[in-house]
């Protein structure tokens, strides 16, 4: 196990060795944070949230999956609470019975770069980006998608339907929109 | 994953990286700091009040000394004439008659409170009562008791050996007998005594028995000595001793011992740890606890079981009223407010309102409910107002330390305590599942530090008898032990 020895050391309370932990997956949690929330502030919040869990429940990992996996289940559910709690969300996170958007190609190429990406799926409604973000990047289940949101795993399908197909479109708008060229000489 | 848009979002997803700011990392190492300062305070502290409780006790007890108020002696012969020796310590024996006690050894010094002393039967040959009195500073009347008749002629001339005071008869009666003087204890001694060789003797001042032998010399016949014959040092030896007397402490009656009636009130404070006894519930197909609700589970899906539930911080504060029964029994009783916390771990909130049928056939709906799975702690708290119903036993002659135990009806007034049900793996709050009223057994120590009477602490543990939830699932019982503190407020 890759980092065992830095798992003691933190459970034991080293404040290094909490530091290093917290170097080694700070960047990429916080960028799942980013894809859950609205703001950077609201980001780093849920960071810091999820961060504090994480020491405090490090000797609850038992090395089964990977200590990046792990750590990343915590935030995830960091933020699922964190948007709950949060007023400016709440409505959002109702879910909507819109019609499906119509798409002329199920799995377009995808031609955005990474921030772009994760923006677009920023400007989903809350409770399409929750669904979203949990299915297609995560790789939860519907079943425990509704676990974790306390909603029916047909909800969870239609409404991940519904942005996968919103997300799509935008996608498409983008990939069809002329690029602004640079001319040079 | 639906197919490859996902597995390309996802992928491309897996790449991004944010730097975060300086900031997040020193709120994260603040609130780690928070934690750890506050395992400390709840756990550490408790059990070092303990621990330092412990020792001082038994540094206390060891550290006790022995010792009792010195006591006039006093002694007659059989012919009722009074004797004076000096006043010596209550558990010292007079070595009266060392030259004189060879043969005898059936007879040892009594040092028998007056009070008990008058209770005897009626004296036995050779055995007399002292009847105490005390005039001046000095002690009369007091006689010898004896096991066997002593011979006339040794107890003759024992007497004389013994420095006389004044018959009764021969006091000036004018002058008021002090207030002590009832109630005195005497010192008997038995009248063989002279004759025995003592078993215990204390040390005389060998002038003393020199100076009585001298006197016995002078004197063959029981009576008054002429204190001129005594030497100025036994003289002054005599006085001093009488002067210092502890004019021996009025030993209290048994009457007079008893406890006052008076109602003592006490305020009360404790601080300690709390947790839950009892069962969890477990998955829905092995469970041996049942669930909250009777519905089916989902098809396909078991949830996990009940998460466990972990200590938490307990106090409680109140007042106490006591009661002396006699003399080293109390009875208590009071009101408090106690506090009880405990830790557990659940999932995300959910949002949904959910209706249930509980075991009792009674439907709730309830909202804000938690979901199975997840690293959140929940902190439970239930809050009671008790009436401790208790027996205080004190224990030792100094009644420095004791023990109760009893009983503590409580009412909770509130609690946010969840409920598990495992057919929906959910965890959720309902005022209709809690069991408003409950019974506690209490127990405890008590020590008084340097017999302060005033103040009083000591161990308690409070255990419920009665499962926290009117269901039959779970069975939990609350328990909190930690460390209380009395203070006397009236006299």
């Amino acid at each position: 196990m890759q980092h065992r020895q830095l798992i003691k050391d933190c459970i034991k309370g080293k404040t290094a060795a909490q530091k290093e932990l917290y170097d080694l997956f700070a960047e990429s949690m916080l960028a799942v944070c980013y894809r859950y929330t609205k703001s950077i502030a609201d980001a780093e919040d849920v960071l810091q949230d999820g961060f504090v869990k994480v020491f405090r429940n490090l000797s609850a990992y038992r090395e089964e999956g990977e200590l990046g996996a792990w750590i990343r289940r915590i935030m995830v559910n960091t933020a699922i609470n964190f948007l709950k709690k949060k007023r400016e969300y709440q409505y959002d996170m109702s879910f909507l019975n819109e019609p499906l958007h119509p798409v002329s190609e199920d799995n377009p190429e995808i031609k955005l770069r990474t921030k772009e990406l994760a923006d677009l799926i920023r400007q989903l409604p809350s409770g399409y980006q929750t669904i979203f973000n949990l299915h297609a990047v995560e790789g939860f289940t519907h079943v425990e998608i509704g676990q974790m949101m306390g909603i029916n795993e047909s909800t969870s399908r239609s409404q991940y339907m519904r942005a996968r197909n919103l997300l799509i479109t935008w996608i498409e708008k983008y990939n069809s929109e002329p690029k602004t060229s640079s001319y040079g000489g | 994953m639906a197919g490859n848009f996902e597995k390309k979002v996802s992928e491309q997803m897996d790449d991004f990286k944010i730097r975060p700011s300086e900031a997040v990392w020193q709120k994260v190492e603040a609130q780690l700091r928070k934690d750890k300062r506050r395992r400390w305070f709840f756990f550490i502290l408790p059990l070092a009040a303990l621990l330092l409780g412990g020792m001082g006790y038994g540094i206390y007890k060891w550290g006790k000394t022995n010792g009792e108020p010195s006591l006039p002696v006093v002694s007659s012969n059989a012919n009722n004439q009074t004797t004076q020796t000096p006043a010596v310590k209550s558990n010292e024996l007079v070595n009266e008659n060392k030259q004189q006690s060879n043969n005898d050894d059936t007879l040892s010094t009594l040092l028998i409170p007056l009070s008990i002393e008058k209770e005897k039967k009626s004296p036995a040959e050779g055995e007399s009562v002292l009847v105490d009195k005390k005039q001046n500073g000095i002690v009369l009347n007091k006689q010898y008791i004896g096991k066997k008749n002593p011979p006339a002629e040794k107890q003759k001339s024992n007497s004389a050996s013994l420095a006389l005071i004044p018959k009764p008869d021969a006091i000036d009666k004018s002058k008021p007998i002090p207030d002590n003087s009832v109630g005195t204890n005497p010192v008997i001694i038995s009248a063989e005594e002279k004759q025995a060789k003592p078993k215990e003797k204390a040390a005389v001042p060998n002038n003393l028995n020199d100076n009585k032998v001298k006197a016995q010399e002078k004197n063959d016949s029981p009576g008054l000595i002429n204190e001129n014959t005594l030497s100025k040092k036994t003289k002054a030896h005599k006085e001093a001793e009488v002067q210092a007397d502890t004019i021996p402490q009025p030993k209290k009656s048994t009457a007079d011992n008893a406890p006052s009636k008076k109602w003592k009130i006490y305020l009360n404070a404790g601080a300690g740890i709390s947790g839950i006894t009892g069962e969890r519930i477990m998955p829905v197909n092995n469970s041996t606890s049942g669930s909250i609700t009777g519905g089916p589970a989902p098809q396909g899906f078991i949830y996990p079981p009940e998460s466990r539930i972990n200590m938490g911080p307990g106090f409680h504060f109140g007042f106490l009223l006591k009661k002396p029964v006699d003399q080293q029994t109390k009875f208590v009783t009071g009101l408090n407010y106690a506090y009880a916390g405990t830790v557990r771990t659940i999932g995300n909130s959910a949002a949904d309102t959910l209706q249930i049928s509980l075991l009792n056939y009674r439907d709730i709906s309830y909202s804000n409910s938690y979901l199975a799975n997840g690293s959140d702690k929940y902190k439970t708290h239930y809050q009671f107002i008790e009436l401790p119903l208790l027996v205080e036993h004190t224990v030792g002659k100094k009644q420095n330390w004791g023990y109760y135990a009893g009983i503590a009806p409580s009412v909770l007034i509130a609690s946010n305590a969840l409920i598990y049900d495992n057919r929906r793996g959910r965890y959720y709050q309902s005022n209709e599942v809690y069991r408003n009223f409950n019974l506690q057994i209490k127990a405890g120590m008590f020590f008084n530090p340097k017999q302060n009477k005033q103040l009083h602490w000591g161990p308690q543990l409070s255990y419920g008898l009665l499962n926290n939830f009117n269901q039959s699932v779970p069975k939990q019982r609350l328990f909190t032990l930690g460390l209380q503190l009395q203070w006397r407020l009236n006299k």
